[in-house]
């Protein structure tokens, strides 16, 4: 009942302004201003919303086992020349394709056509990849450089030997193709995908690697298995022992190559001569993108029964998604001594036996002070280890509150009852 | 009804205003309890670790300058060693050579699950000096006004709190056996009060300074044939006798130090003393000599005035031109407090001088400094802390015309500033004030 009289009372205003004779020809000017203002913001939204264009990117054709997928690729820092080709216009140019969804383990490789201006060869170019369970990575890339030509080149980027899968099931998701010299301009007009099985092309060409991924090899628990010890201010005696007569005595593993989550910790079974016990230990790790470090070495004091000692470091203070690269065990004031590596492993099951083996100062959350933000975590991880302590002291504390408080009170009491 | 009429016998027992002081002594007991196992600078490590040395190698190590400090902790550590079951790993140093601890024997230390029992256990010590220095203040100053004022500034100060249980010193040991030198020579006991303060000397390389102006502080308006016969003359030969007995039993019993090297040459030498950051050294040789003058001047003071103001005046001068660490000012805090006796008007300076110290050594925070609840070895840097500085510079900085070390030395200016005021309210009588 409310709706009906205003609908009637607009009505009423339209009819009334058609009777006043407002044009057609008044019309028109606010149409194309309209239209003006419309053609405005879609040009200030290019400037704005460059992302939000960029998702309708252009499509360049992807051919896997005579499918092909023609997808609009996702454009960052570019833009598209008069000739197709892709021009870099910002700090990061890349393009990134459409998903894949191929099994990782299925996947030869990748054939990209790539043609650029030859006054500015050779052209470097860095292609990464993600999957279901890894991002775009930079020590998980290809970076090479190829010769520029007016015609498509295609170059080749084999998968099988490089990318070690997380599982079965691990899918590839996208590719991601970056201009190195953001200013470049080059021409890249098709992928194809190559499984397993597929022919390699004639034409393809392998690239000049300016840095090829680092390629992960296979998790293997025992050191050994990824090469031999290396030594440092020291001597292989003829039991295959290692006598020190240096200054800086260590043994450092081979290249492990392994990514930190895929493991707990490292063990190490030992034989030592000398004196010490406990014997003093430093124990320093590398990755990828941290090397050597005092101050995230463990420090630890293991102690010797018949001359064997064993200890157990979890690894859950390392950066979970870097790559693993060396452990180096350094002798500390060990002159003279004879080492002998009984058993060295990487652990990727954590059990309490293992962990009885940790030794007692070497604090796991130290780690995390190390790393910031765990201060917290580093006094209730260590009043967790000491709990008889925290019950005396507890006790103390309430105790020695308590009659404090009982004293305070009978005073005040006293106050008030003589006031 | 029985609990309540307890409560009435203890309260009468007690007496009102010891119940008070009682109630305070327990706050003042509770705050210690709690900082005790969660902070330590890396130099107690070092002390014990020294320790350690020589009850481990069984070699009888006399540090000059420490040897009493050197025997109270012995004694402890022997005592509490066997509940401290990882002091093996925990206290010994890599190198037998070591006198001070290092990086890696500091991540060690605080890394061990035994730590905060470790630090509970070998500050009791310390915790016991503490309180008898408030034993001593209480007896002092019985029946004075200033009486729980004294305790309360003594129980409740930042700076002492700081130095014996954050930090983790021993400076509450040679506190004590002044305090008790300042007990002893206001009741008179001039033999006993030297005997005190060579324990003290004994403690620490500072009280060296004072032995002169002990010396000077007896000659006072009783000064007569029989007193100096009778009472100055032995408590000057037992003062002597304490200061060189170290020095002789050094060289006559001690087998070769346990630890050997320089760095324990370096500790157990007085230089140590003039190894300090000094701002500006020359002045405190002027105050030292005035103060000097004065006591030879003035006389018409008893020895217990006359030493308290001028150890007291020399070292307010000291720490006014030195900043070399936050704990050091400690030394000083007794001073002040026993001033409350000739009821000197103190307590808004030294609460002033509390505020700026904080603030001071909140703007200089470095390596050595409010080390955070063990987690910091070194720097606060490794746990992406920014310190005062870090965020003036980052926030204010930008706008105020004073860059970083414009500002530390302004606070340190200011610092110095709250002990000059604190010198003249020690220095100036009471009467004075109202005249």
């Amino acid at each position: 009942m409310s709706e009906r009289p205003q609908i009637m009372k607009i009505r009423g205003k339209t009819a009334s302004r058609r009777d006043q004779g407002v044009s057609s020809s008044a019309a028109v000017p606010l149409i194309i201003g309209l239209l003006g203002f419309i053609q405005a913001m879609a040009v200030l939204c290019g400037f704005l919303c460059d992302d939000a264009l960029a998702q309708s990117g252009p499509i360049i054709p992807i051919h896997i086992q005579g499918r092909s997928i023609e997808k609009p690729w996702f454009l960052h820092d570019m833009v598209v020349t008069e000739d197709k080709r892709f021009q870099g216009k910002g700090r990061d140019p890349h393009l990134v394709s459409p998903e894949l969804g191929i099994e990782l383990g299925k996947v030869q490789g990748i054939v990209l056509s790539i043609c650029g201006y030859p006054d500015k060869d050779p052209i470097p170019i860095q292609v990464f990849w993600q999957t279901d369970a890894n991002g775009f990575r930079e020590d998980a890339s290809f970076q090479f450089s190829i010769e520029a030509t007016s015609h498509p080149r295609n170059v080749f980027l084999s998968f099988a030997d490089t990318i070690l899968t997380e599982s079965d099931t691990e899918r590839l998701l996208s590719i991601r193709v970056d201009w190195v010299r953001s200013s470049d301009t080059i021409g890249f007009t098709k992928m194809d995908v190559l499984l397993r099985g597929d022919v390699l092309p004639e034409d393809v060409i392998l690239p000049v690697m300016a840095r090829a991924p680092i390629r992960e090899i296979p998790l293997q628990e025992d050191f050994l298995r990824y090469g031999p010890y290396r030594i440092h201010d020291m001597v292989v005696e003829d039991d295959d022992t290692w006598q020190v007569n240096g200054e800086d005595p260590y043994i450092e593993t081979a290249n492990l190559n392994v990514r930190l989550k895929r493991i707990k910790g490292m063990f190490l079974r030992f034989r030592i001569s000398g004196r010490e016990n406990p014997y003093p230990f430093q124990v320093f790790w590398k990755t990828y993108s941290a090397d050597y470090d005092e101050k995230r070495s463990f420090w630890l004091r293991t102690r010797v029964q018949d001359g064997e000692g064993t200890f157990y470091i979890p690894f859950r203070v390392l950066p979970a998604d870097d790559m693993l690269k060396t452990i180096r065990v350094d002798l500390e004031k060990c002159p003279k001594c004879r080492f002998e590596i009984l058993e060295g492993r990487l652990i990727t099951q954590e059990d309490a036996t293992l962990l009885r083996q940790v030794p007692p100062n070497i604090m796991v959350a130290l780690g995390y002070s190390v790393y910031g933000n765990g201060i917290l975590r580093d006094m209730v991880e260590k009043a967790r280890r000491d709990p008889g302590f925290l019950v005396v002291w507890g006790l103390i504390v309430v105790v020695v509150g308590g009659v404090t408080g009982w004293m305070g009170l009978a005073s005040r009491k006293k106050l008030g009852g003589s006031s | 009804m029985g609990d309540r009429n307890w409560m009435e016998r203890v309260r009468n027992a007690v007496g009102e205003d010891r119940a008070k002081i009682l109630s305070l002594f327990g706050v003042g007991l509770v705050i210690r309890l709690v900082l005790m196992p969660f902070f330590a600078h890396v130099d107690f490590l070092s002390e014990y670790g020294r320790m350690y040395q020589v009850v481990a190698t069984g070699k009888p190590t006399l540090y000059l300058g420490r040897i009493v400090v050197v025997v109270i902790e012995q004694v402890s550590l022997r005592l509490f060693l066997p509940f401290l079951p990882d002091a093996d790993t925990m206290l010994r140093f890599n190198d037998t050579g070591q006198a001070t601890a290092g990086l890696n024997e500091y991540f060690l230390f605080v890394s061990d699950p035994h730590i905060f029992r470790t630090l509970f256990l070998l500050k009791i010590p310390y915790l016991l000096f503490d309180m008898g220095t408030v034993w001593v203040l209480f007896r002092l100053m019985a029946g004075k006004a200033g009486q729980k004022t004294a305790l309360c500034l003594w129980l409740f100060n930042p700076v002492t709190l700081y130095a014996f249980y954050v930090f983790g010193r021993f400076e509450s040991i040679p506190i004590f056996f002044l305090s008790l030198t300042l007990l002893l020579l206001q009741k008179g006991r001039l033999v006993l009060s030297a005997l005190t303060l060579g324990l003290a000397l004994n403690c620490r390389e500072i009280i060296v300074l004072y032995l002169p102006l002990y010396g000077l502080s007896l000659f006072g308006k009783q000064w007569n044939r029989n007193v100096l016969f009778r009472r100055m003359i032995p408590a000057l030969i037992v003062l002597f006798t304490m200061t060189v007995l170290p020095l002789w039993m050094k060289m006559r019993f001690e087998t070769p130090l346990a630890t050997g090297g320089g760095g324990v040459q370096d500790m157990e030498s007085a230089q140590a003393l003039f190894g300090m950051r000094f701002n500006w050294f020359v002045p405190f040789v002027f105050c030292y000599a005035a103060i000097c003058l004065w006591l030879i001047e003035e006389r018409s003071r008893d020895p217990f005035e006359r030493f308290l103001t001028a150890t007291g005046l020399c070292i307010l001068s000291f720490l006014l031109l030195v900043s070399h660490s936050a704990h050091y000012v400690s030394w000083m805090v007794l001073f002040p407090i026993v001033g409350l006796y000739f009821k000197k008007p103190i307590l808004k300076p030294f609460l002033i001088f509390c505020a700026c110290w904080m603030a001071t050594w909140a703007i200089l925070t470095d390596a050595g400094v409010f080390t955070l609840f063990l987690a910091s070895p070194l720097s606060m840097n490794f746990f992406r802390f920014k310190t005062l500085l870090d965020v003036y510079e980052t926030t204010l900085g930008h706008f105020v015309p004073m860059d970083r070390s414009m500002l530390i030395w302004s606070m340190k200016t200011v610092y110095a500033a709250s002990i000059a005021y604190m010198m003249v309210l020690f220095f100036r009588k009471p009467e004075a004030r109202h005249v």
